[in-house]
């Protein structure tokens, strides 16, 4: 069998257990009603806003929305008016994925591989998968988890959002399925940390504590990065990616591609090899 | 045996001395084996134990895998094997050939490195020094041992979440069992340990019996060459124990197993032969009948004072007469004490001394409470760790 074969399995199981238990099923309701709630107060205001300022017209409120999404994202012109376009509700249904990603992937990938080390359940597997296969199915498993509750939550916001008239289907839809895709190089950084943070323990407290530690950190390298306005120390926080991944130009987006993949080959990698050679 | 003799096995059992055969034929002395012929697994036939292992056998032919059954004579070797954690020295020095085919038992009190040793086979620990080798390969090369090896891990708690038929259906997944095959594959080894029903159970609801018995399932799973158990009835009320002991006994001669346990009568029953480990090395080894003398000496436990040695002593074969009224640990032996009789296995055998020296002693109305061949696993165990 291929390790290919082996991280399919592994990914197959690992998506079925956190579907399945309580952890993986409250996070998903919580990730629907907040961002159903959230989509259903938007299309109201959305049309309390079209009934109370209908007569302003369109394009000024696009001009507002692009200078305060330039200001937003550091005086990229080229940003703001790009982003303009898309209805506000997904812009910021995006925002707020971005920021709870690093919170699901804690919650959901702090167990993965810690829980198993620790009461020894992984050796079932080792004698059966290659230990590199089982470390990437449990990375991938994870990515995919965290990818998939905000996909369900978009969608939501997407259907709601449509229904509710903030925009045409396509629109949406259109708009939705980028933001959503920009999430997932994000999700992948995430999870690469997580899980090569995660897997050194055998304590799954002290691997949800550990996490929560080097997140903050790289949240305060990124403040850091803010204040002295160093871009690359501001990359150190996969969250920030989005400035990248959303820009309209070609380089800009390759290179959060590329700094996303960077996270993601050092923690797996990092992360699998030091699995090979650990005792289970 | 008398003590101090129990002491100078002891001291043979260096660590370096590679040890024994796992037939009962053979000689548990250390100095056999280094006149033993070179491994029948040269590099030429399998990837040598310290390479990964890569995929040679993955994509083997069932022709070539019969090939390679037949070409190792052991399934297991381990060589001058030391494990540390720290400071600490778990295992110091064991050296073990199993043979293919036998059943295997690891023995020792707590902390003589038992499931240290068997982690290491396992591919679960690196081992610090030396080298082993699970049919010609490390163990973990896994792709080369995938199906090939089934592994009962001790206290591995099942994935709570997971139903049973899930569960063994994945692993046999891993184990490259075709989709369409894997569920018989996973019915037939949940219906030889008597869980046939337990398909749908989620592996957190199972009791401590039906965990066991699940874990041990998925040891089995695909018809492996070699089976690691270790304690496999651990905890576990006689009456499933016993059941435990059946479905492994069942086993015997489909493949090599090894079985380590602290429960020696279980081991004495099932194994072949055994290491009898203490502080991380192999103080005696060998087949069951050599390491307890079985097809040397008879006890006999008296009620009754002993009359008639004289007559026992003049019995074909019988060399040394002997009457003991403290075991070796130094504890008074109940009853009148027990005699031990020493006889030549080349002259005579267990059964006619048996025969011989009670119609002697029934004779001379002598009251036996019992009567056995050798001095028992658990005695040989007590003589000879600490």
């Amino acid at each position: 069998m291929n390790p290919i074969q082996e991280v399919i399995l592994i990914v197959q199981r690992e998506l079925r257990k956190n579907f399945r238990s309580v952890k993986g099923i409250v996070l998903l309701i919580l990730s629907l009603l907040g961002g159903g709630a959230f989509a259903v107060i938007n299309a109201i205001l959305t049309r309390l806003k079209t009934r109370e300022m209908g007569d302003v017209p369109e394009e000024q409120f696009r001009m507002i929305r692009e200078q305060g999404l330039t200001k937003f994202y550091d005086g990229d012109a080229d940003m703001g008016k790009f982003l303009s376009d898309s209805p506000d509700i997904l812009w910021t249904v995006s925002l707020i994925t971005i920021w709870l990603t690093p919170l699901l992937v804690a919650v959901l990938g702090y167990d993965g591989v810690s829980g198993e080390v620790q009461h020894r359940t992984v050796r079932f597997w080792t004698v059966r998968s290659r230990r590199t296969s089982y470390f990437m199915g449990k990375f991938f498993g994870l990515w995919l988890t965290v990818s998939g509750v905000t996909l369900v939550m978009h969608l939501l916001v997407w259907v709601i959002s449509t229904f509710g008239g903030v925009a045409s289907a396509g629109t949406v839809f259109g708009w939705g399925l980028r933001y959503w895709m920009v999430s997932i190089p994000i999700a992948g950084a995430w999870s690469a940390i997580a899980v090569l943070i995660a897997s050194q323990f055998r304590t799954p407290m002290v691997s949800l504590l550990s996490i929560c530690i080097v997140f903050f950190v790289l949240f305060c390298l990124k403040l850091t990065g803010v204040w002295f306005e160093s871009v690359p120390l501001t990359c150190v926080y996969p969250g920030t990616l989005d400035n990248f991944l959303l820009n309209p130009q070609m380089k800009r987006f390759a290179i959060g591609l590329a700094i996303a993949a960077g996270f993601i080959v050092t923690g797996a990698g990092a992360g699998s090899a030091i699995f090979a050679k650990r005792d289970v | 045996m008398e003590p101090q003799e129990s002491k100078d096995v002891k001291s043979e059992a260096k660590p370096e001395a590679s040890l024994e055969e796992t037939k009962p034929e053979t000689k548990v002395a250390k100095t056999e084996a280094k006149s033993e012929p070179p491994p029948p697994s040269s590099k030429s036939d399998d990837e040598p134990a310290s390479s990964n292992g890569s995929a040679t056998l993955a994509a083997a032919s069932p022709r070539d895998d019969v090939k390679k059954k037949k070409g190792v004579e052991y399934a297991i070797r381990a060589t001058k094997v030391v494990k540390r954690f720290g400071p600490k020295t778990a295992v110091d020095g064991v050296t073990l050939k199993i043979k293919a085919g036998s059943v295997y038992g690891l023995i020792g009190p707590n902390g003589a490195g038992k499931t240290t040793t068997f982690s290491m086979l396992a591919g679960f620990l690196e081992p610090t020094e030396g080298s082993l080798e699970v049919l010609g390969f490390a163990p973990t090369a896994v792709d080369s041992l995938r199906a090939r090896i089934g592994v009962l891990p001790q206290d591995a708690l099942l994935p709570a979440s997971d139903k049973v038929g899930e569960f063994l259906t994945h692993m046999a997944r891993l184990q490259n069992i075709p989709a369409d095959k894997a569920e018989a594959a996973v019915r037939t080894v949940l219906e030889e340990v008597d869980g046939k029903d337990w398909w749908n159970l989620r592996c957190g609801a199972l009791s401590h019996g039906m965990a066991k018995r699940v874990a041990i399932a998925q040891a089995f799973l695909g018809e492996p060459e070699v089976v690691l158990l270790d304690e496999p009835t651990a905890g576990l009320d006689p009456r499933v124990a016993w059941e435990i002991r059946q479905v492994i006994r069942a086993r015997k001669g489909r493949c090599t197993l090894v079985v380590s346990s602290h429960n020696l009568q279980e081991l004495e029953e099932i194994c072949d032969a055994a290491a009898i480990l203490d502080r991380g090395r192999v103080v005696a080894s060998g087949s069951i009948n050599e390491l307890t003398a079985s097809s040397e000496e008879v006890h006999v436990e008296l009620a009754s004072a002993p009359v008639g040695l004289d007559a026992l002593r003049q019995v074909p074969g019988v060399t040394r007469v002997e009457h003991q009224e403290m075991d070796a640990m130094g504890y008074r032996v109940q009853g009148d004490g027990e005699l031990v009789i020493h006889f030549d296995k080349k002259l005579t055998n267990a059964e006619s001394v048996i025969g011989q020296c009670l119609w002697i002693l029934l004779q001379n109305q002598v009251r036996i409470s019992g009567v056995s061949k050798g001095r028992g696993l658990e005695r040989r165990v007590m003589e000879l760790t600490d």
